[in-house]
């Protein structure tokens, strides 16, 4: 097995009645261990990609291979090692979070004892004990991206899929996650992560791609794609600079 | 398996901690039912119990004037007060005129004996052989009025015509007959005593219920309403499950679940498992008060004459068509608001149109024409057979199949609608 986990070519996707295409010919490919940043403007074609890498699409043409496999023939397979964290809080509001915790982690077939101390384990790493037994619908937004963190990295997935994760969340919420999410990537896992926190994305991913209108115009780490240009002191600069400063309002 | 029980276990987590919903699924009905067959039980009971006042202003005083007295006193339905003979016809007239009776009947006086001369008239001329038109020119006129209060119901009007008529036919055929036996005994035929037809009946009529039955049944308000109430009530879960499919899409749940390793289908079947459920349980709440309550508040009691198998087969059917409906509303509403308000105002269209208020025998012809549409109307069509017409399960295999069809039908356009929507052959 290749240390491909995702490998994208040529992918193309329009919407029916849209006449714009919304990706045109995209490439990328991330490397088993990276943490890859996905960055774009509005429009720019971020959560179709991501959908379609999720396999909530399927694209017009173009490949799509997670852990050198296609959904058409190993849908299962890449289900069972892809986590997905949404950018909707994606949770059963009148449940608890356990009830949440162990409906989705039975999904996965996480063998019960191990379920249950993996919950704990991480309820008590985000602060969550004591709502354990508490429906979800009663919690802050904070508390509800946490659990929501915690449904898609439960069963350990080899890839990770982050759609800002970070929202509305407050510095401590925030630090702990992304520790959380490079102890992660220390044992092994793989994360795609958008976001239009540049700061962020400039400490945390060892890898950047910026997507307008559908295209990926850069792919490089964070520092070497500064250092290309000599007039930008930070990612945010290198972002302003390629994608330029016209609002996007689609 | 794991998945299948995972979703299931979230599904009745969510339908047992919606109280609303369980009002709506549960309660409501149950108190439909009651509600419903105590008030129709109530106007058919005050419709039976109602009778007609009647005063008769007998002048005969003979064998016609009495028959018509006594057949119209035999039946419970009119309320017979004799005038006295101090009233006259305009009387009579003026008392129901002004309301104070329903009916008037005034029977001259010399009604019989003008009927024995224009029978004597009528076999006289038959055995010399006169023209009946001959016959007729020499016949008296006999008049009995009848008064009516226009606002007495056409079926007491009816009930009392035919009843006067019978009567009078009957003495009229007792009289004929006597005639001829005197007339042939005249000839020295027969003895006159010995020839009495009057008594033969040539056409015996036999009414034939069509049920297996040895138990000749006819439809009563429960009969109809436990069944009715059931169906209303499982078809009402389009409400809960199409707002909880919706609220799942809006909520992101639904999307969740579709990246992990579960397929539609089994989201899917675990609705289906668990609303099955729902509607099952519903059928046999109505069906404890229908057995056990009914007889209580003097109701009568609902008898599923050994047939509750067929029963839940109905039922099961009638839960997959109203699931295969929720699924197609769930698809074309936008909010879970706007799914609530279709799937209610589209039940109660189904239910009112199918029978379920109003059995369709009963309704107009154009309506009785267009039930047909309704799978509400299946259901009830189907319990009809079998609690009533008591036949087997091919009586109610065809409304089975028109219920699956419906469920199918709803199925494959909400799953092409989806895609449409989606613009894509969807993976999920």
């Amino acid at each position: 097995m290749s240390d491909k986990i995702l490998y994208i070519n040529q992918l193309n996707k329009t919407y029916p009645g849209n006449n714009r295409q919304i990706i045109s010919g995209l490439d990328m490919t991330i490397h088993a261990g990276e943490i890859f940043g996905f960055l774009g403007p509005n429009g720019a074609g971020k959560t179709t990609t991501v959908n379609i890498i999720s396999g909530l699409l399927s694209p017009d043409s173009g490949t799509v291979c997670l852990f050198d496999r296609d959904y058409n023939t190993d849908r299962q397979y890449i289900k069972q090692h892809l986590g997905i964290v949404p950018q909707n809080i994606a949770l059963f509001p009148e449940l608890t979070a356990v009830e949440n915790l162990k409906i989705f982690g039975n999904i996965y077939g996480i063998p019960h004892a191990e379920l249950n101390k993996k919950i704990y384990n991480y309820l008590e790493l985000y602060g969550l004990s004591e709502y354990a037994n508490k429906r979800v619908s009663t919690f802050s937004g904070g508390m509800k991206r946490s659990i929501n963190l915690i449904i898609g990295v439960l069963h350990n997935p080899d890839f990770l899929i982050l759609d800002e994760p970070t929202v509305g969340i407050d510095v401590q919420s925030k630090k702990i996650i992304i520790d959380s999410l490079l102890e992660m990537n220390r044992n092994g896992m793989t994360i795609l992560y958008t976001s239009h926190d540049m700061e962020e994305a400039e400490c945390f991913c060892t890898k950047v791609g910026i997507i307008d209108n559908g295209k990926l115009i850069a792919e490089d780490t964070p520092q070497n794609l500064i250092s290309l240009y000599p007039a930008c002191r930070e990612l945010e600069d290198v972002y302003l600079h390629l994608t330029g400063r016209k609002l996007r309002n689609i | 398996m794991k998945k299948l029980i995972s979703l299931l276990y979230k599904d009745f987590l969510l339908l047992v901690r919606d109280k609303v919903g369980l009002i709506f699924l549960f309660l409501m009905p149950t108190i439909l039912v009651i509600v419903m067959t105590g008030m129709q039980e109530g106007a058919v009971e005050s419709t039976a119990k109602k009778s007609v006042s009647t005063i008769i202003l007998n002048s005969d005083n003979n064998k016609i004037g009495d028959k018509i007295v006594d057949e119209l006193s035999t039946n419970s339905i009119f309320n017979i007060i004799d005038a006295d003979s101090f009233f006259t016809e305009k009387e009579i007239e003026r008392l129901v005129k002004d309301g104070t009776y329903m009916v008037g009947i005034s029977i001259p006086e010399g009604t019989t004996e003008k009927m024995e001369k224009n029978i004597q008239i009528c076999v006289d001329a038959t055995f010399v052989g006169l023209d009946a038109s001959v016959a007729e020119s020499k016949m008296s006129p006999i008049s009995i009025k009848i008064f009516i209060d226009p606002a007495i119901d056409n079926t007491f009007s009816n009930t009392l015509m035919y009843y006067l008529k019978n009567a009078s036919n009957n003495i009229e055929k007792e009289m004929i007959y006597k005639k001829i036996s005197e007339e042939i005994s005249e000839m020295g035929l027969l003895p006159a005593d010995e020839f009495n037809l009057s008594n033969i009946k040539a056409i015996d009529i036999e009414e034939l219920s069509l049920t297996n039955s040895t138990l000749k049944r006819k439809i009563n308000v429960t009969d109809h309403n436990v069944p009715a109430w059931t169906l209303f009530a499982i078809f009402f879960i389009v409400i809960s499950l199409s707002g909880n499919i919706i609220k799942e899409k809006e909520d992101g749940s639904y999307m969740r679940l579709m990246t992990m390793p579960c397929s539609y289908a089994i989201y899917l079947i675990s609705k289906v498992i668990v609303y099955v459920t729902v509607c099952i349980v519903q059928f046999l709440i109505i069906l404890i008060v229908g057995r056990f309550l009914f007889p209580i508040l003097d109701l009568p009691i609902f008898d599923t004459n050994g047939n509750m198998g067929y029963c839940l087969i109905i039922i099961f059917f009638s839960s997959i068509a109203a699931i295969g409906f929720a699924l197609l509303i769930s698809t074309f509403a936008n909010s879970h608001q706007q799914a609530s308000i279709i799937g209610a105002v589209s039940v109660v269209l189904f239910s009112a149109i199918g029978g379920i208020w109003v059995p369709t025998f009963l309704m107009p012809k154009f309506l009785e024409t267009i039930s047909v549409i309704s799978p509400l109307n299946w259901g009830i069509e189907a319990f009809y057979n079998i609690i009533l017409r008591e036949q087997n399960f091919m009586s109610i295999l065809s409304e089975c199949i028109w219920l699956l069809v419906f469920a199918v039908v709803c199925f494959i356009i909400s799953l092409l609608h989806k895609k449409y929507r989606q613009g894509d052959k969807t993976r999920a």
